[in-house]
């Protein structure tokens, strides 16, 4: 009920990613912006994990087939529906031949970079390994294992109270504070995400480990799904390592032989063997996968416990969301089905 | 390189998504592996444990949820390391027929400029042991493999191949390994196979495990 | 669903909440749940208890606005009040721009404001084509159910 209409836009069908696959070598993918993901599908009545549409290169068109109603969240993209403009992070109704058009994301030097396209039902793909996640490498999960083209049609799966494939009648019109601004990370006016050291931490130079907490780094254009290629002062080991190959997860911040970091992210290999200065939190990853392509960042020192509190109030603002809009879908729910006198 | 210098395992933090713990010692021995093997199966049934990783000589954790009690966690561990066994080597043998050199081994005349030793010599080499899987890893299907005769050795190239195929038998510094699907690559390519190493909808979808042996069996040599 | 069941339903929805008061209303029914939370020091205290406190009160479906009471302010006008409780906003948090700037044509079911409740945002919706001709209440004050919020004409 959607057909891609983009060419080239490497935009993926992703959920919350792909667990219990590291023993074989596969990593978890999932969409870079876990938060958009879970709230756009809260905003649906769609458990947090279903399946959307991550979308990062615009402009970007697809065209409703059936009636569907949809969510988009992530990067605000001055999105329309045919001639309409539509709001950021709120819910809208198509009918069967509008088009929906993405525009370049909005909002200056803090603007995020991807967006999320949800539907009510979910993105219904084949399950592989346990999800509907994209796994680029190996070809498989998502849609046919790679990335949208032109011509695609992807299908919206049954909702949970039955109103059928898309739920053209489900509520919509209505949305949510965007969490970058509920919950807003900055340091000297740039977005910044926490980080937990690593192994080889203590194996930098003093001069290194103050430089990259002190100092900017910029999200160079070698940048994408599999890994973050940073660009700021080069961080030096005491001594040369050579290390064996061990398990990563995304986040991890390796340092090859140059000096320049690489933040391992959603796609990246189960493992690896460069040393590891830190660990981008799994809490703040939503961040950093919106960080646009030439911005800047900050990195800020935490230790396990501030570590645990920014996963609790992650998922405290995603429970308070969950709640609002529950009540807010029955409340609408229950006055559309109640005849009037 | 093991910053601690008591002979304890370090257990380093992967963010709050997992841990990493690794034995003393500087190796990448089958024995040493073959406890990891052990610790692997003890703790994958631990509560805070998704999944139990094998890496070379060293065991990834991937949390279920994170430990609000991490020292608690990591004393557990460390006993139940002192406590392992090696398991014992009784996985599969699985043949390889390789084509050594040509289009599928683009870089063997590199290994021959690096070693020294003529092809024939490193196809003889390279194609006479046993190799244990280690670990699967990096990508899927992936097997990590061990004892490669040292004397072919050769370094990762300083410009990584942009896409090497699926089958692509390498050599990487002290390691040799099959690459299980297209991909970037550092190392050394010097000839190919067609085994299927990863299905995801078989059961399990990884055609190897760890604790199973490769050997290569000389299909061809394209000089 | 009876009464009964929807009032434990939404008492077991707000328990873990820090929602001070909660309106639910149907064609045929409606509900009022109010509690104690510990009020806020100062004077922000009315504010902050009606902006996080009230869950939204349905009949609208985001596109169509209520007008209640038509205090107009001249011939042809006409009044869009609050349909719930919330904090009113006459710009979207990612904006630089209101939504309905005073002098802006409109069209029947457009956004032209938006209420918060929490991170929830609902729409207040133009209830017929015109022109935006005043913003009656003042951005980011708590306003409740009924509230004059725009003159239209």
């Amino acid at each position: 009920m959607i057909e891609v209409l983009s060419s080239a836009a490497l935009a993926s069908v992703q959920d919350l990613g792909r667990t219990g696959g590291l023993r074989w070598g596969v990593g978890t993918a999932g969409a870079m912006d876990d938060l958009a993901l879970a709230a756009g599908n809260l905003l649906l009545g769609n458990a947090p994990g279903a399946a959307a549409v991550e979308i990062p290169v615009f402009p970007f068109e697809v065209r409703f087939t059936a009636d569907c109603v949809f969510a988009l969240t992530g990067a605000d993209c001055a999105a329309r529906l045919d001639a309409a403009a539509l709001l950021p992070w709120w819910t809208h109704r198509a009918r069967a031949g509008q088009v929906l058009t993405l525009g370049l994301p909005q909002g200056g030097a803090g603007r995020a970079s991807r967006a999320m396209l949800c539907v009510a039902g979910g993105i219904d793909v084949p399950p592989a390994l346990g999800s509907r996640s994209t796994q680029l490498r190996g070809a498989f999960g998502g849609h046919e294992g790679r990335a949208l083209r032109r011509g695609d049609v992807l299908r919206a799966g049954a909702t949970a109270d039955g109103g059928g494939a898309g739920a053209a009648t489900a509520p919509h019109g209505f949305g949510l504070v965007p969490p970058a601004l509920a919950l807003p990370l900055a340091v000297d006016g740039l977005p910044a995400v926490r980080v937990l050291p690593g192994a080889e931490y203590p194996a930098f130079e003093e001069a290194s480990r103050e430089a990259f907490w002190r100092t900017s780094w910029k999200i160079t254009a070698q940048s994408d799904r599999y890994g973050f290629r940073l660009d700021g002062e080069a961080l030096r080991p005491i001594a040369p390592m050579e290390l064996r190959s061990h398990g990563i997860v995304p986040g991890v911040i390796q340092v090859p032989h140059g000096g320049q970091p690489i933040v391992q992210m959603r796609d990246a290999q189960p493992s690896g063997g460069y040393p590891k200065f830190g660990t981008v939190i799994e809490a703040d990853l939503w961040r950093l996968g919106q960080a646009p392509i030439g911005s800047r960042v900050r990195f800020v020192e935490v230790d396990w416990a501030q570590a645990l509190a920014a996963l609790d109030e992650k998922a405290a603002w995603l429970d308070g969301v969950a709640r609002l809009v529950a009540l807010h879908r029955a409340a609408a729910i229950a006055s559309t089905a109640s005849p009037r006198t | 390189m093991n910053i601690a210098l008591a002979r304890q395992p370090a257990i380093s933090l992967l963010g709050t998504t997992a841990l990493l713990f690794e034995p003393p010692g500087e190796g990448m021995t089958l024995p040493v592996q073959q406890r990891i093997w052990a610790l692997a199966e003890t703790t994958a049934s631990w509560p805070e444990v998704r999944e139990a990783v094998p890496g070379m000589n060293n065991l990834m954790l991937a949390f279920e949820q994170p430990p609000r009690d991490l020292a608690a966690l990591e004393a557990r561990l460390v006993d139940a390391w002192h406590a392992t066994r090696p398991l014992p080597l009784a996985g599969r043998v699985v043949e390889l027929p390789v084509v050594y050199g040509g289009a599928g081994g683009p870089h063997l005349a590199d290994v021959v400029a690096h070693t020294g030793l003529s092809i024939d010599e490193i196809v003889a080499r390279h194609s006479a042991p046993l190799y244990p899987v280690y670990a699967l890893g990096s990508h899927p299907g992936y097997c990590y493999l061990g004892g490669m005769d040292e004397r072919i050795a050769t370094p990762r190239r300083r410009v990584p191949v942009v896409s090497i195929p699926g089958g692509a038998v390498s050599i990487g510094g002290a390691q040799t390994g099959v690459s299980a699907s297209a991909g970037p690559s550092g190392w050394n390519t010097i000839g190919s196979t067609s085994m299927r190493f990863f299905d995801a909808a078989a059961e399990p979808p990884a055609a190897l495990r760890p604790g199973d042996f490769i050997r290569f069996h000389v299909q061809g040599v394209v000089r | 669903m009876d009464a009964a069941r929807r009032i434990a339903q939404l008492g077991d929805w707000l328990a873990p909440t820090d929602i001070a008061v909660l309106e639910f209303t149907t064609p045929d029914l409606r509900i009022r749940l109010d509690r104690d939370v510990p009020p806020a020091a100062g004077p922000a205290t009315a504010r902050t208890a009606a902006r996080d406190g009230a869950a939204p009160t349905p009949g609208a479906d985001g596109t169509t606005g209520k007008s209640d009471g038509h205090r107009a302010d001249r011939p042809g006008a006409s009044v869009v009040a609050a349909h719930s409780v919330g904090v009113f906003l006459d710009t979207h948090p990612l904006a630089t721009a209101p939504l309905a700037a005073v002098g802006a044509r409109v069209a029947a079911g457009q956004p032209i404001g938006l209420l918060r409740i929490g991170a929830l945002l609902l729409p207040v919706a133009a209830p017929s084509d015109g022109v935006v001709e005043r913003v009656l209440a003042t951005p980011g004050e708590a306003v409740g159910h009924g509230t004059p919020l725009f003159a239209l004409t």
